[in-house]
């Protein structure tokens, strides 16, 4: 402790200690304290399967599942919990295909949703902003945790390895969140549940 | 190569001449210490005239204790407010003041110099 230096080397390794000790009790307090989530709710407009190929005419032509879906679901608490940095969201289909009983389990669409009053080191001229404007930009950002998606398009193509969905006769739906903290634990859970399982149709 | 007198200019040469005059010169580089390659006065301000025993105690004592109130003010802060980013703001704030007050020799941490005793003189 005697020289410039030396203190300088105590300071900061008591202080990396400290950090450590800081974050993990925000990580941890974080984690007993995430608000409950009551599962919103989705629902199948539609479900069209057809015959198609992806790529061009030299592939073979397979089963493709469209989907049109609404969803409905707030997680603005959890958004606006204290160490959530972003939540995001997939909508997943879970079946059986009956002709060689394995079970499948896709991502069918998803979003990141990020916390409004995000605070980013890169952002260029935030603070050039007029004060009116950033209050409505505050605004509108938010309620962005209350999703609500309205004929929503299913993101990536849903199609079967063996390319017909013939041993298909269910599909389950659901949307999860994963929580995506500053500083801990990822956590995850429902987001919104479909009433009923969903007919999926053959092609003839 | 301010500091280097002639004895410890002959104690840092390898007691193994090389044979030649470019692998001693190197070896000396790697071996001398940052003594002899910052100015003094660059020197002085890092190794600082020794700040008293007394300070240095309090300095590890207060430091630790500091530390350990400023990390819980961070939290509590942060918890209330509801934002992460907050407590490492405060927290960063805080030390950058704790190592501007105490790192630097201040005149405030030599207020104790230990006193020696007087040289003894062959009678």
């Amino acid at each position: 402790m005697h020289s410039t230096l030396q203190r300088l080397n105590h300071i900061s390794s008591t202080a990396t200690t400290y950090v450590l000790i800081l974050l993990s009790l925000i990580s941890i307090t974080s984690y007993l304290t995430l608000p409950p989530v009551a599962p919103g709710k989705l629902e199948i407009r539609d479900l069209i399967v057809q015959r198609g190929r992806l790529r061009r005419w030299g592939a073979k032509e397979e089963d493709l599942a469209s989907l049109r879906f609404d969803l409905k679901t707030d997680l603005e608490p959890l958004l606006n919990s204290y160490n959530t940095k972003q939540l995001f969201l997939y909508l997943t289909a879970s079946y059986t295909d009956s002709l060689d009983a394995q079970d499948h389990e896709v991502v069918l669409w998803d979003r990141i949703i990020t916390r409004g009053d995000i605070r980013d080191l890169r952002s260029v001229n935030k603070s050039k902003s007029s004060k009116s404007k950033s209050t409505k930009s505050k605004r509108s950002r938010a309620g962005r945790g209350r999703v609500w998606v309205e004929e929503g398009k299913n993101k990536y193509t849903w199609k079967m390895p063996s390319g017909s969905f013939k041993g298909v006769q269910n599909a389950n739906l659901t949307v999860y969140y994963s929580l995506m903290p500053y500083v801990g634990l990822l956590s995850s859970g429902v987001a919104a549940t479909a009433t009923s399982a969903i007919h999926v149709p053959n092609v003839a | 190569m301010w500091h280097l007198s002639a004895a410890s200019r002959l104690l840092f040469i390898p007691s193994t001449p090389r044979g030649h005059v470019q692998g001693v010169f190197l070896s000396r580089l790697a071996i001398e210490p940052m003594s002899a390659i910052l100015p003094p006065a660059v020197l002085e301000w890092i190794e600082g005239t020794s700040i008293d025993p007394q300070s240095q105690d309090l300095i590890s004592t207060a430091s630790q204790i500091y530390l350990a109130i400023l990390s819980a003010v961070c939290f509590i802060a942060s918890y209330i407010a509801g934002s992460v980013l907050l407590s490492i703001e405060i927290f960063g704030a805080g030390l950058l003041l704790l190592v501007l007050l105490v790192s630097p020799p201040w005149s405030f941490l030599k207020r104790h110099p230990v006193k020696f005793l007087p040289a003894r003189t062959k009678s």
